[in-house]
């Protein structure tokens, strides 16, 4: 399993949102078929799907019954979902319909889509080692740490994205947001009832706040399990991933179990990172 | 001959495995290119090791579902594909440019509805390489096409009832933004 690196996060995003152009393209004139035979196979449709990205999917569903039919299959977006989001089938079941779940993820500021099947650990630091704070409550270990593990986390795939949140201070509606957060959500999230309907409740399991100066604003998730990989370690060679000094951009490392942002920081500027 | 591995190179490889089609053509194919189409090479491999004891080998194996004229192409296809291999054994890239070159030229002398019969030839025939290359193909040509474009395409109509289409359109409105122009 490669790394999977990304110069920008936003750019990243637009071109897997965009399947990549492939090496060749018809572009003979359409001709009606010939009598003789039919494009009506369905086994022909279950693999040329397989090279086309969501939308042109569902404009192929939309020409015809037929198409509507077999193209809404959901083995497809089974198939077309783990393709874009770039990762393998997880052994979990999932409570919802792939194609409901593709809709309900493609439309983020995208980092990529991780695995989690253990605990998870937080952290603010990207420096190697990672190293598991032994305090016994979530809060005392971010504060004094910046890191935590939380137990009791949904196995399956994650979908982190990278989002801009309007500061608390000012509320313009100008504003497009100036914080960045990291954001990571199961995929099946959005698409439970509870969730639909905010029934939910919520808690804040802690904060850490940075007082002195740093260079950069980061953060990770890993799967506990995981940590050692060879591919998770990759998140900790930041000459990789990381921007250069001036570079303010954000820049965001995927791997198969984790995720990590950094945003390189002016001068004189203040940090707040709080999970 | 059971004992015989499989050649990259066709032209190494003298044995001829002859392929009879549905409407019963004859091929005789070198067997490195046969060993390409997987469906052949477990029939191949299934008759080898009925025949090991009585020391006949009969190499005639019959095709049902596949018509001589996927099949001619495919084959050509093949040995094209094995003839790049060879020539750039120890370079990737080159390999890779080679191939598209050529893939390039070669969809330039197949109409848009021969793709048909030759995916589900190389589907049937179980030949990777080829069925991906067809399929994207056809899914480079309608890649983010108007609804319009595709009918049109592949010569359908429209049978859904008026206003059920519309209906589709709006509920994945989001599928419609930004098409590509005809």
């Amino acid at each position: 399993m490669g790394k999977r690196q990304l110069q920008s996060v936003v750019e990243h995003m637009r071109k897997r949102l965009r399947s990549a152009k492939r090496i060749c393209s018809c572009t003979s004139p359409p001709q009606p078929s010939r009598s003789s035979f039919s494009w009506y196979e369905e086994d022909v449709w279950t693999e040329i799907a397989k090279f086309l990205d969501g939308r042109s999917l569902i404009k192929l569903a939309v020409t015809s019954k037929w198409f509507q039919r077999v193209i809404m299959d959901d083995s497809i977006w089974k198939f077309v979902c783990l393709r874009d989001l770039q990762i393998p089938a997880p052994p979990q079941h999932v409570d919802f319909k792939w194609f409901n779940l593709y809709t309900s993820a493609f439309d983020w500021m995208r980092i990529g889509a991780f695995l989690l099947d253990s605990s998870v650990f937080l952290t603010e630091k990207l420096s190697p080692p990672p190293k598991i704070p032994n305090e016994d409550t979530v809060e005392k270990m971010l504060q004094s740490s910046g890191c935590c593990v939380l137990d009791n986390v949904k196995s399956g795939i994650w979908i982190a994205d990278l989002q801009l949140v309007r500061c608390p201070v000012c509320e313009l509606n100008t504003c497009d947001g100036t914080m960045q957060t990291l954001d990571a959500r199961h995929i099946e999230l959005f698409l439970y009832d509870g969730y639909q309907k905010g029934s939910w409740e919520y808690q804040l399991i802690g904060s850490h706040d940075v007082k002195e100066r740093v260079a950069g604003a980061s953060g990770a998730i890993f799967d506990v399990k995981n940590l050692k990989d060879i591919s998770s370690c990759a998140v900790f060679n930041l000459n990789s991933w990381v921007g250069k000094i001036n570079d303010l951009h954000p820049k965001a490392m995927i791997t198969l179990h984790a995720v990590a942002v950094n945003t390189n920081l002016q001068e004189n500027d203040g940090k707040e990172n709080s999970k | 001959m059971s004992n015989q591995s499989e050649s990259p190179n066709p032209t190494s490889s003298s044995n001829k495995i002859t392929l009879k089609t549905s409407d019963n053509e004859v091929f005789e194919v070198e067997e490195a290119v046969a060993m390409k189409f997987c469906t052949v090479k477990q029939y191949f491999d299934d008759e080898n090791n009925n025949n090991v004891t009585s020391g006949t080998s009969t190499t005639l194996i019959p095709l049902p579902n596949v018509e001589s004229h996927p099949l001619a192409i495919l084959i050509t296809y093949c040995k094209k594909h094995l003839e790049i291999k060879a020539n750039n054994a120890d370079n990737k890239k080159e390999m890779e440019i080679d191939m598209e070159h050529y893939e390039r030229e070669f969809l330039k002398n197949v109409m848009p509805q021969e793709l048909t019969e030759l995916i589900l030839a190389a589907n049937y025939l179980n030949f990777k390489e080829a069925l991906d290359f067809f399929c994207r193909a056809v899914a480079s040509a309608i890649q983010n096409k108007s609804v319009e474009y595709v009918r049109k395409f592949f010569g359908l109509e429209s049978d859904f009832k008026p206003g059920e289409e519309e209906k589709l359109r709006e509920e994945f409105a989001w599928s419609f933004e930004g098409v590509d122009e005809d």
